[in-house]
C-alpha cells in the first residue's frame, strides 16, 4: 500500500483515511481462532486496524533463536488482520512495556554483562554494541515478515524512550534499520512525555495519553487530568506541523496491578465515558489517528507478566479478557460508526465560538467546547464536554453530567440539510441517492432540518425507537431514523445494512476485507432486526439450543511434588550461590537461575535462633523438611514496589540435628516492566542472616520438579500436586457457538495455587493479593472432546490458615471441589 | 524514581527567577509538562544551604501552601500552564554570583520521589 501524509491525515494508496485503531496482545490472546474472533469483533465495532506489538522475549528465548510456531505465529496473526481487511500498526519493540516482564526484553540479554539496555542507565546515553547486535537480529527476522503485509501502515521504533540529555543516535539508528529493510511505511516513536521527543528523526509524530493511572483516584474529580488532551493541538502543533495528529496509545482502559482494587471496579470507575470523553476530545483537537490501548484484554500466561500484574491483563478493555463485548466497546462502535458515516480527516479549529446562525455563546464553567471547521463536508462539527456534576446548557444543548457530544451544524445531507443538532448521529447508511442517518435520541434535545428548497423543520429528540422523518427530492432520499443509545448499544452494521438486537456480529470476509455476508450473535431468546435501505427491515427470531456447560471436579489426583524439602535430598549437583560477607546473595538471576520457582539448599548450625530474610517476591523456609515460615513479601507502598526484611525465630524443636539442612523456596513474579526503573533488579533469595552469622554454603536451582509422587510419602505435602481431567463437548468449540470457559478458584481452601491446563501454566491464583478467583481457560490450549481429555494441575503451596494439620491439610486436597464452567454461551446465526 | 527525563523535568522551571527577598529566597515554577499533582514537599537545596519542610510554601493561584500540610490526602494539582512560586522563608545567605545550583524534592503520588536538580545564573548587584 501507497501510505504518505499530511499534515491533516494518512492518504493510503491517495485516499484519506482516519484511522481507528486497537490495540491486541497476540502474546495475551492464542492461536488463530482467538484472533479472528477478537479481530472480527473490532472489524464490526468500526475499527479499521489493529496495533500489534511483537514481543521479543515472547519469541527470543535464547540468544539468534526464534519460535514463531503455533500461538507465536505471527505470520497467521498479520494474515487474519489482512484477510479481514485490517490495516496493522506494527510495533517491534526492541522495548514494549505494555506490562510484561522486563518489558519484552528476552532474559538472557538482561544477563549479559557488556549489554547496556536500551543504551540507558539510570536515564544516561550509553551506547552499548552488544545491546544493538542483538536487537538487530531481532529486527533481521522480524521485519521481514512484517514487510510480507502490505497493510502494516504505520512502524514504531523503541517505545516510550528518553534519556537525561535527550540523545538521538540510537532512534535515527533504529528508524535507519527499518528504512534499509525496506519498509516503506512511516516510521514514529511514542512519545510518552508529549514532549516532541524525537519528532525530528522520525516521519511522524506520536504519542500516548493516559489520564487516569490511579484507580484509588476517581477520575471524575480530577477534571484537570485531561488538562494535555485538552491543549493537545496547540500543544503538539509547537513542535509538528507536518505530520498528522496522532496518538499511538489513547487510553480505553487501566491495567490492574496485585494488589490492586480488582477489573470490576476498574470498569465501573471508568465505565463509558471515559473512552466517550477520551475519544471525542482528541478529534476536537484534530486527531486523525488514534489507538485505542487496550482494545482487547488478555491473560497472562507462563511468565511473561510483569510483577506488577496477575494473571488477567483484561485492561478493563472494550473486548474484555474472555472475548466479551463491554459497555466502552459499544461506546468506541458508535464513535467508530460516525467516523465511518463522515469523514473528518481534514478538519480546522475554529477561534470564535458561534452558533448556527452566526450567534456567539459562552462555555460555561467545567466544561470544554471546541468548533472545527470540515473542509471535506463543508460543515461545522461542535464538540459539547460537561464536566459538571448536573445537566449542564451549553450553546441551547442540554449534555448530561460526564457526557461529551459531537454536534453537526450546517451538514448536507442527499436530501436535506442539518442546521443544527442536540443529537448524535450513530450511523449513515447508504444506497445510490439514498440513505439513512440514525440520530441518537435525547428528549432533552431537538434537531433542525432543512429541506432542499429551504423550509425548515424542527423535530424533538423525545420520540419513540425507529421513529423515521423522511426528506426527498426527485431521486434523492434520507431518511433519518432516530433510535435510542440503548438500541445502539446492540446496533451493528454488518456489511450495508444495519442489525438490531444482536450480541455481536462478524462479517464474513472473503480476503482483503471484500464483504460476503456474515454471522449474528445472541445469547437469549430474541428477535433480530436487520435494515437496509433498499428493503427495509426484516426480522428473525433467535432462540438459543446450548446451556451454559458447568463441569464439577471432584476426586482429584493428590500428589507430593516437592522432594526438594524433604531431608536427605541430594542437591549436589546444584550450582552454588556467591555469597557475601554482609550476607547479601548474587540473585537467582547472576547465578545463572531464571525460573518463577527457585530452590536454595544449604545448612545451619543448631546454634541459629533467628534468621533474617530478604526474597522476591513469596518464599518459604523448611528446616529438616518442616516448614518455618511461608510469607508473601510481595509489598507497594505510594504504587512503588519496596523489599521486605524481615526476622523470624527458629523454634528450637526444628533443629534437632548439628547441622540443619535448610531449603528455600522463592516465587518471583517477574521483572519490573522497566518503564520507571532499570529493569535489572534483583529476584530470588537476597539476603539471609542467622543471629550466629554463619556463611551458608548455598545451592540453587530453578523450576518446581512436578515429579508425581504419592502423598503419604511425605509427612506434610507443602508443595501439593492436584490433578484432574475433564472433557468438553465439541458443540461448544463449533463454528457458530462462542463459549469462553473459566476455571472458578472462590471456593478453594488454598491461598497460593499455580494452574496448570494441559501443561500450559494459564495463571497463579494468590488470594488476597488479587481480587482474581476465575481463571481463563484459553481456548488454544483446551481439547475438545473428540480430541481427548483436558488435564488439569493445580500446584498448591498455601493452604489457608485455617487448616492447623496434616491430617486436615491431607483431607482438604483429597475433598477439593471446583467449576470449571462457562462464562457465557453465544450462539450465531448466518445471514 | 521516576524516569522523566532531566531536560524536560527543568522545563518547569523559570530561567531566572532566583532571587533574594527580605523574607528569604524566591524563585518561579511554570508546568509546561501535563497536568501533575504533587503529594509532597520534603526540602529545597541551594548550593550547600538546605531548606527544610517548616520553612517551604508555595504560592499558585493567589493561594499559599505550606510543605507541611501537603500530603497525599492534601495535595497541590498542578495543572498545564499553572505557574507558581517557591517560597523558602529562612534568611539564608545562599545565592551566589554566577551559576547556583537548586535541588528540589518533591512527591508524586504516581512516581514517588522526584529529586530535580536545576540551575540558574545569576548577576548580584
Amino acid at each position: 500500500m501507497d501510505c504518505v501524509f499530511d499534515k491533516y491525515s494518512l492518504i493510503i494508496d491517495g485516499k484519506r483515511t482516519f484511522i481507528k485503531s486497537g490495540a491486541m496482545h497476540y502474546f495475551r490472546t492464542f492461536g488463530k481462532k482467538e484472533w479472528l474472533d477478537r479481530l472480527s469483533k473490532m472489524k464490526a465495532g468500526g475499527y479499521n486496524t489493529v496495533d500489534l506489538y511483537f514481543c521479543w522475549n515472547f519469541h527470543g528465548t535464547k540468544p539468534d533463536y526464534y519460535d514463531f510456531s503455533d500461538y507465536k505465529d505471527i505470520k497467521e496473526l498479520l494474515k487474519t488482520a489482512q484477510e479481514l481487511g485490517l490495516f496493522v500498526i506494527a510495533r517491534p519493540g526492541p522495548y514494549v512495556n505494555a506490562e510484561t516482564s522486563a518489558g519484552g526484553i528476552p532474559y538472557w540479554l538482561l544477563k549479559d554483562k557488556t549489554a547496556i539496555i536500551r543504551n540507558r542507565t539510570e536515564g544516561d546515553y550509553i551506547y552499548s554494541q552488544s545491546y544493538m547486535k542483538s536487537l538487530k537480529s531481532w529486527y533481521s527476522v522480524l521485519l521481514p515478515i512484517i514487510k510480507e503485509f502490505d497493510n502494516v501502515i504505520l512502524i514504531q521504533v523503541e517505545n516510550e524512550y528518553s534519556t537525561n540529555g535527550g540523545e538521538t543516535e540510537y532512534i535515527e539508528e533504529l528508524v535507519k534499520i527499518v528504512k534499509d529493510a525496506g519498509i516503506k511505511a512511516p516510521v514514529f516513536h511514542n512519545d510518552a512525555y508529549i514532549a516532541g521527543l524525537y519528532s525530528d528523526v522520525v516521519d511522524m509524530y506520536a504519542c500516548d495519553i493516559y489520564p487516569y493511572i490511579n484507580p484509588l483516584n476517581p477520575w471524575r474529580e480530577n477534571a484537570y487530568a485531561f488538562d494535555t488532551l485538552d491543549n493537545l493541538e496547540d500543544i503538539v502543533r509547537e513542535f509538528n506541523d507536518k505530520s498528522p495528529l496522532f496518538v499511538a496509545e489513547m487510553q480505553a482502559g487501566w491495567y490492574d496491578k496485585w494488589l490492586g482494587v480488582g477489573y470490576d471496579a476498574i470498569r465501573r470507575d471508568m465505565g463509558y465515558s471515559h473512552i466517550n470523553i477520551m475519544t471525542k476530545t482528541a478529534i476536537a483537537n484534530g486527531v486523525t489517528i488514534f489507538n485505542h490501548y487496550m482494545t482487547v484484554g488478555g491473560t497472562n500466561i507462563l511468565d511473561m507478566a510483569a510483577d506488577e500484574v496477575y494473571t488477567s491483563y483484561d485492561f478493563a478493555a472494550p473486548i474484555s479478557e474472555l472475548g466479551a463485548i463491554k459497555e466502552n466497546f459499544r461506546k468506541a462502535k458508535e464513535i467508530n460508526y460516525f467516523l465511518d458515516s463522515f469523514d473528518l480527516t481534514e478538519t480546522e479549529p475554529v477561534t470564535d465560538l458561534v452558533g448556527a446562525s452566526g450567534e456567539a455563546f459562552e462555555v460555561p464553567e467545567n466544561c470544554f467546547v471546541k468548533v472545527r471547521k470540515d473542509k471535506i463536508n463543508n460543515c461545522f462539527w461542535h464538540f459539547y464536554r460537561n464536566f459538571n456534576t448536573c445537566e449542564t446548557d451549553i450553546n441551547g444543548v442540554s449534555i448530561d453530567t460526564f457526557e461529551m457530544k459531537i454536534l453537526p451544524f450546517n451538514l448536507k445531507l442527499k436530501a436535506c440539510e442539518i442546521v443544527k443538532s442536540g443529537m448524535e448521529i450513530f450511523a449513515r447508511l447508504e444506497d445510490g441517492d439514498s440513505e439513512a442517518i440514525f440520530l441518537l435520541s435525547d428528549y432533552k434535545n431537538n434537531i433542525t432540518i432543512k429541506d432542499l428548497k429551504g423550509a425548515e423543520t424542527i423535530i424533538s429528540g423525545d420520540v419513540e425507537d425507529f421513529y423515521e422523518v423522511k426528506f426527498s427530492d426527485g431521486e434523492k432520499c434520507t431518511n433519518l431514523i432516530f433510535i435510542s443509545r440503548k438500541v445502539a448499544n446492540y446496533a451493528w452494521k454488518l456489511n450495508d445494512t444495519m442489525v438490531f438486537n444482536a450480541s455481536f456480529v462478524y462479517e464474513d470476509c472473503n480476503g482483503g476485507g471484500n464483504h460476503n455476508g456474515g454471522k449474528v450473535a445472541y445469547d437469549t431468546e430474541r428477535e433480530i432486526k436487520i435494515y437496509s435501505v433498499k428493503t427495509g427491515y426484516k426480522k428473525i427470531c433467535a432462540a438459543p439450543k446450548l446451556n451454559k456447560k458447568k463441569i464439577k471436579l471432584t476426586n482429584f489426583d493428590v500428589y507430593f511434588t516437592a522432594p526438594e524439602i524433604e531431608p536427605g535430598y541430594d542437591y549436589s549437583g546444584w550450582k552454588s550461590v556467591k555469597h557475601n560477607e554482609d550476607f547479601t546473595l548474587a540473585d537467582s538471576f547472576n547465578s545463572d537461575v531464571y525460573s518463577e520457582f527457585v530452590w536454595y539448599k544449604g545448612q545451619i548450625s543448631n546454634k541459629a535462633r533467628e534468621i533474617s530474610i530478604s526474597a522476591r517476591h513469596i518464599f518459604a523456609i523448611y528446616i529438616n523438611g518442616r516448614e518455618l515460615l511461608n510469607r508473601n513479601s510481595y509489598k507497594y507502598d505510594n504504587l512503588i514496589q519496596v523489599d521486605e526484611h524481615l526476622s523470624v525465630l527458629i523454634r528450637p524443636e526444628l533443629l534437632d540435628k548439628e547441622k540443619n539442612e535448610i531449603t528455600v523456596l522463592v516465587q518471583n513474579l517477574g521483572f519490573d516492566k522497566g518503564f520507571t526503573n532499570d529493569i535489572n533488579s534483583p529476584r530470588g533469595l537476597i539476603y539471609f542472616k542467622t543471629d550466629t552469622n554463619e556463611i551458608v554454603d548455598w545451592k540453587i536451582r530453578g523450576r518446581i520438579s512436578l515429579d508425581k509422587r504419592p502423598v503419604d510419602d511425605t509427612q506434610a505435602p507443602y508443595l501439593a500436586l492436584l490433578e484432574n481431567k475433564f472433557t468438553i463437548p465439541d458443540v461448544y468449540f463449533g463454528e457458530n457457538t462462542f463459549a469462553p470457559f473459566v476455571l472458578d478458584m472462590d471456593k478453594t481452601p488454598f491461598r497460593r495455587v499455580t494452574i496448570f491446563l494441559n501443561d500450559v501454566k494459564i495463571g497463579r491464583f494468590i488470594r488476597n493479593n488479587s481480587p482474581q478467583e476465575k481463571f481463563y481457560l484459553p481456548p488454544h490450549f483446551l481439547k475438545k472432546e473428540s480430541e481427548g481429555e483436558n488435564v488439569l494441575k493445580l500446584v498448591v503451596w498455601e493452604k489457608s490458615h485455617r487448616i492447623k494439620s496434616v491430617f486436615d491439610y491431607k483431607n482438604y486436597l483429597e475433598n477439593v471441589s471446583l467449576k470449571v464452567e462457562n462464562y457465557k454461551v453465544w450462539e450465531m446465526l448466518e445471514v | 524514581m521516576a524516569v522523566l527525563p532531566d531536560f524536560l523535568i527543568k522545563r518547569v522551571y523559570k530561567k531566572g527567577s532566583l532571587r533574594q527577598t527580605e523574607e528569604g529566597v524566591e524563585f518561579d515554577l511554570k508546568n509546561v509538562l501535563g497536568p501533575g499533582v504533587i503529594s509532597g514537599l520534603e526540602c529545597v537545596q541551594i548550593n550547600d544551604y538546605i531548606f527544610s519542610k517548616n520553612v517551604i510554601s508555595f504560592v499558585t493561584q493567589g493561594m499559599e501552601l505550606t510543605a507541611e500540610i501537603v500530603n497525599e490526602a492534601n495535595p497541590i494539582h498542578f495543572r498545564l500552564n499553572q505557574e507558581g512560586t517557591m517560597k523558602l522563608l529562612e534568611k539564608a545567605n545562599c545565592l551566589k554570583e554566577g551559576l547556583n545550583k537548586i535541588i528540589l524534592e518533591i512527591m508524586n503520588p504516581e512516581a514517588g520521589k522526584l529529586k530535580i536538580t536545576l540551575t540558574d545564573n545569576l548577576h548580584l548587584a
